[in-house]
């Protein structure tokens, strides 16, 4: 190979200036000033600033499916005709929510999505925790009756346990016994679910990636949820797991209490529901490990290193001792 | 509406649409990468090959059947030949006389680097050989003299080098005008704590213009510290010389003192300095300007930031970012007084 065939690459950075030219030449909004990468991460996020105002253009990853990419943009319209405040999707001349782009690693889809009002909600007074409660609630509640003609992948015991379990195992190829833990304890998580759903659980679209990270808190203290692309139907006692994880790291149960309470006002929780969040948060923590696993290609193997793994195994067997 | 987008990839679209759009950055494919390494120099095969870090560059972990290497990529546009040649010389020099750091491996035509074509330009590629051993840790007496030792030897020994390719010296200019001069968009909704950064980096550039005629100047690392030690039973070994170039010694010491700061041991630095000393001089000047070099050093890490910005995404230079640094340049200043 010389210097005259180009080398595969797996991922690439679109340029914030041919973006916008693709934005302003696919959109009616109005004269677009700046557009500048904000963040890479499972996708490229950028910040459109437009005379009228910022816009967030989202370019997705080449694995992500128009199908899958259409569940979320549906769902998005869905929840904001409901009247859940939410990110939504503009539509591009032709109303087609999502546009295909040529990438070197080849089709990706960018979509071009409203600013959620404001700046990250912190999880650190009651007041937003019980909002971000009435948010996860008003998700649910709206997407109760949500159907799109597009589908997606469950958010099963398949994507939470096994999945990632075969996922992170390479890794812990000179840790066999904390492999056996490791594998182990996902049964033991498994059968912990099962009793759950045998018992009834809340079944129907969850976020997916529910936490004050994909949350703003606009000026008048309104919540903002965005970035759905982790969305999905599941169990809704996943998107509380997800939650109770940023609630044990801040260590503040009163922030916990106060995001159920925001919760139950708007829809009710069954006791099998509320008693199978902490399996979800421990399925939550899995399933992210997973994902760094599965991104190593693009994101660096440095992370996936034994601090991370010692610091996981840590919680799995502490949250073993609390609830086994 | 579902057919517009379930067609687009399958030819639906115009021609124009399909149209390849420009790209900032790609990530090279690591089993392509592979490919090339064994047919362009002479290890393996069969090789693997695993992305370990996307960074300033990329650093993938090439593995033979008996032996770990180091391959970087370097991005587009951020070194030139000249810069990665005078990189990779000292390394060799430094290397021939008995230094202990990760050297590049010449490919089988000789060169030290190859040239590849990415989507968004020439990215040139070396192999080194694998700094083995555990990361330093500053928590050992031991480790952090040692590390010192290396630092004053990497600076003796490179008195004598001398390289045909291009760095640009790392004086005021490169240290606080550039970075400074990068950062100002992104202070754009701070006025008033950009008047606080302009006002900072005019001081620092003073000082630094009352104490140069004083300091030792001559080849740096310029990221002694910064995660580039592992140390093993025969010591510690020096990578990454990516950010090397001529400068002020003091410069290269200013890690350090970072170092013991926040972790609030005073004598990490105490060590690391007697270590230095016992290898090579230092005078009180340039110990004591190594104090001066923290904030500059910061400011510097902070401009490059904001250069590659496009490439990384703003985040990194978020509010939360800005305020941490602002905190520590004002934390520096109360403590060593606002000359």
């Amino acid at each position: 190979m010389g210097l005259a065939d180009p080398i595969p690459v797996i991922r690439s950075i679109v340029s914030p200036d041919a973006l916008l030219d693709r934005v302003v030449q696919s959109y009616a909004i109005a004269p677009a000033v700046d557009c500048r990468l904000l963040k890479r991460g499972l996708n490229d996020t950028y910040l459109l600033t437009t005379q009228s105002g910022p816009y967030v253009v989202r370019v997705y990853r080449a694995w992500r499916s128009g199908e899958e990419i259409q569940y979320e943009l549906d769902l998005l319209r869905h929840l904001s005709c409901r009247g859940v405040a939410v990110s939504v999707p503009i539509a591009a001349h032709g109303d087609r929510l999502a546009l295909p782009i040529t990438a070197p690693e080849g089709i990706r889809y960018l979509a071009l999505f409203t600013y959620a009002d404001g700046s990250r909600a912190s999880w650190t007074d009651s007041e937003n925790a019980y909002r971000m409660g009435s948010a996860a609630a008003a998700i649910h509640a709206a997407s109760d009756d949500f159907t799109s003609t597009s589908s997606r992948t469950p958010l099963d015991l398949g994507y939470l346990i096994d999945a990632p379990l075969a996922a992170i195992r390479p890794f812990f190829a000179n840790r066999p016994a904390d492999w056996a833990y490791l594998e182990q304890f996902g049964g033991r998580l498994k059968n912990l679910a099962m009793r759950f759903v045998a018992e009834g659980l809340d079944w129907g679209v969850c976020h997916g990636d529910f936490g004050p990270k994909n949350i703003h808190r606009g000026s008048d203290g309104r919540l903002t949820t965005f970035d759905f692309d982790l969305c999905g139907p599941g169990w809704r006692a996943f998107d509380l797991g997800l939650m109770q994880w940023v609630a044990k790291d801040h260590k503040d149960e009163a922030l916990w209490e106060a995001f159920l309470t925001g919760y139950a006002e708007i829809r009710p929780l069954s006791a099998a529901d509320f008693a199978s969040v902490p399996v979800f948060h421990a399925a939550a923590h899995l399933s992210s490990l997973g994902l760094f696993a599965e991104n190593i290609g693009d994101w660096g193997a440095a992370d996936m290193n034994d601090w991370l793994f010692d610091r996981e195994l840590e919680f799995f067997r502490a949250w073993e001792a609390e609830h086994a | 509406m579902n057919d517009d987008i379930g067609n687009a990839a399958s030819g639906g679209a115009t021609r124009g649409t399909l149209r390849q759009l420009p790209v900032t950055y790609s990530i090279l494919d690591a089993q392509a990468l592979a490919a090339f390494v064994e047919k362009a120099y002479a290890i393996g095969p069969p090789l693997s090959c695993e992305l370990l870090l996307p960074s300033m560059n990329d650093t993938y972990l090439v593995t033979s059947a008996d032996r770990r290497y180091v391959l970087r990529v370097y991005r587009a546009s951020w070194r030139s030949a000249g810069e990665i040649a005078y990189e990779l010389d000292l390394l060799t020099y430094l290397a021939a006389r008995s230094v202990r750091v990760s050297v590049p491996i010449p490919a089988l035509d000789g060169r030290q680097f190859q040239s590849l074509l990415a989507p968004e330009g020439t990215r040139h590629i070396a192999l080194f050989t694998h700094a083995e051993g555990q990361p330093l840790s500053w928590d050992n007496a031991d480790d952090c003299r040692q590390a010192g030792q290396l630092l004053a030897a990497i600076h003796a020994v490179s008195d004598d080098f001398v390289n045909l390719g291009t760095r640009a010296a790392l004086g005021g200019g490169q240290l606080v005008d550039r970075p400074a001069a990068a950062l100002e968009p992104f202070f754009a909704h701070r006025m008033q704590d950009w008047a606080y950064v302009t006002a900072f980096s005019a001081k620092l550039r003073d000082r630094l213009a009352e104490l140069a005629p004083e300091l030792n100047w001559g080849v740096c690392h310029g990221d002694f510290g910064g995660g580039n030690l592992t140390v093993d039973d025969t010591g510690p070994m020096a990578f990454d010389f990516d950010l090397c170039g001529p400068s002020w010694r003091a410069f290269d010491l200013a890690p350090i003192q970072m170092i013991a700061v926040s972790k609030k041991n005073p004598a990490i630095w105490d060590a690391f300095v007697r270590g230095y000393q016992e290898r090579r001089p230092l005078a009180p000047a340039d110990l004591t300007a190594a104090t001066l070099f923290c904030p500059v050093h910061r400011l510097w890490r902070l401009g490059m930031q904001a250069e590659h910005a496009q490439e990384w995404g703003v985040v990194r230079l978020s509010d939360s970012v800005l305020d941490r640094e602002l905190k520590a340049f004002r934390a520096w200043e109360a403590e060593n007084g606002a000359r």
